[in-house]
C-alpha cells in the first residue's frame, strides 16, 4: 500500500474514532449515512491491501516454481 | 535412420535454440507426442529411461503451466488491489471533505473546542517537506556577546 493510501486509511481510522467518541452528537440524514460509510470504505482498503499482499506473494510464488520446473525440464 | 538404433530422428528430439520459457513448453509438449507411442518409449525404456519418463516429463509440463498461471494470477490480484486501494481511498476523502463541511458548520458554534479535535482527526497528514535550503545550511552562529565594560 503505498504512504499516500495509509495516511488516507488513518485518517479514516481517526475519523471513525472520533465519532465513536463523541457518539452524542447528532446529526442529519446525510451525515449520518456518510458517517456510516467511513468504517466501510476503511474495511475495504484494508482488503484491498490484503490482496495487494496475497497478489504478490502469489506471482513471487509462481516465479519461483517456474524457475525450479524449468531447471527440471532441462536437466 | 535405424529403427534400431535410433528410434526417433534425433533432430525431434533437439533442445530449444531460444532460452525462453514458452520455447521450453513447446519443446517439452513436442518431445511428449514424440514419446509417446509405445514402441519409442520401449526403445528407450531398453536404454535404462526410467518406465514413467514420458508421464514424468507431461507432469513437469503441467506444473510449469500451472505456475504460469499462479504467476499471471498474483500479478491480476496484486493489480486489482492496488486499483481498489486507490479507489476506495479517493472515495474515503471524498466523504471526509463532505463530512468536514457539515461537521465544522455544526461544532464551530456549539463546541469549538471539539471542532479543534475534529480537525486534527479529519486533517489527511502529508508527507514532510524538506526545502533545498534546509540541507545545506548550517544553525548561525549565536552573535558575540558585547564586551562588559
Amino acid at each position: 500500500m503505498k504512504t499516500t493510501s495509509k495516511r488516507c486509511l488513518e485518517l479514516l481510522d481517526r475519523v471513525s474514532e472520533f465519532f465513536d467518541e463523541h457518539s452524542t452528537l447528532t446529526f442529519g440524514v446525510r451525515s449520518t449515512a456518510l458517517i456510516g460509510q467511513v468504517d466501510t470504505i476503511a474495511d475495504l482498503m484494508r482488503s484491498y491491501g490484503a490482496s495487494q499482499v496475497g497478489g504478490f506473494g502469489e506471482f513471487r510464488g509462481g516465479v519461483a516454481e517456474r524457475r525450479e520446473r524449468a531447471a527440471e525440464l532441462l536437466a | 535412420m535405424n529403427p534400431e538404433t535410433a528410434p526417433v530422428p534425433a533432430e525431434q528430439l533437439q533442445r530449444p535454440a531460444s532460452e525462453s520459457y514458452q520455447a521450453l513448453l513447446d519443446t517439452a509438449a513436442s518431445f511428449v507426442a514424440v514419446l509417446t507411442p509405445m514402441a519409442v518409449q520401449q526403445a528407450f525404456i531398453d536404454r535404462d529411461f526410467p518406465a514413467t519418463f514420458v508421464t514424468d516429463l507431461a507432469t513437469l509440463a503441467t506444473q510449469f503451466a500451472g505456475a504460469t498461471g499462479r504467476k499471471y494470477a498474483g500479478r491480476q490480484t496484486l493489480k486489482g488491489g492496488t486499483l481498489g486501494v486507490d479507489q476506495a481511498a479517493e472515495k474515503g476523502l471524498a466523504v471526509v471533505k463532505e463530512l468536514n463541511a457539515i461537521v465544522t458548520k455544526k461544532l464551530r458554534t456549539t463546541d469549538p473546542v471539539l471542532l479543534g479535535v475534529w480537525k486534527a482527526a479529519a486533517r489527511l497528514e502529508q508527507p514532510p517537506r524538506r526545502t533545498t535550503g534546509e540541507e545545506t545550511s548550517t544553525p548561525p552562529s549565536p552573535a558575540p556577546a558585547p564586551a562588559a565594560g
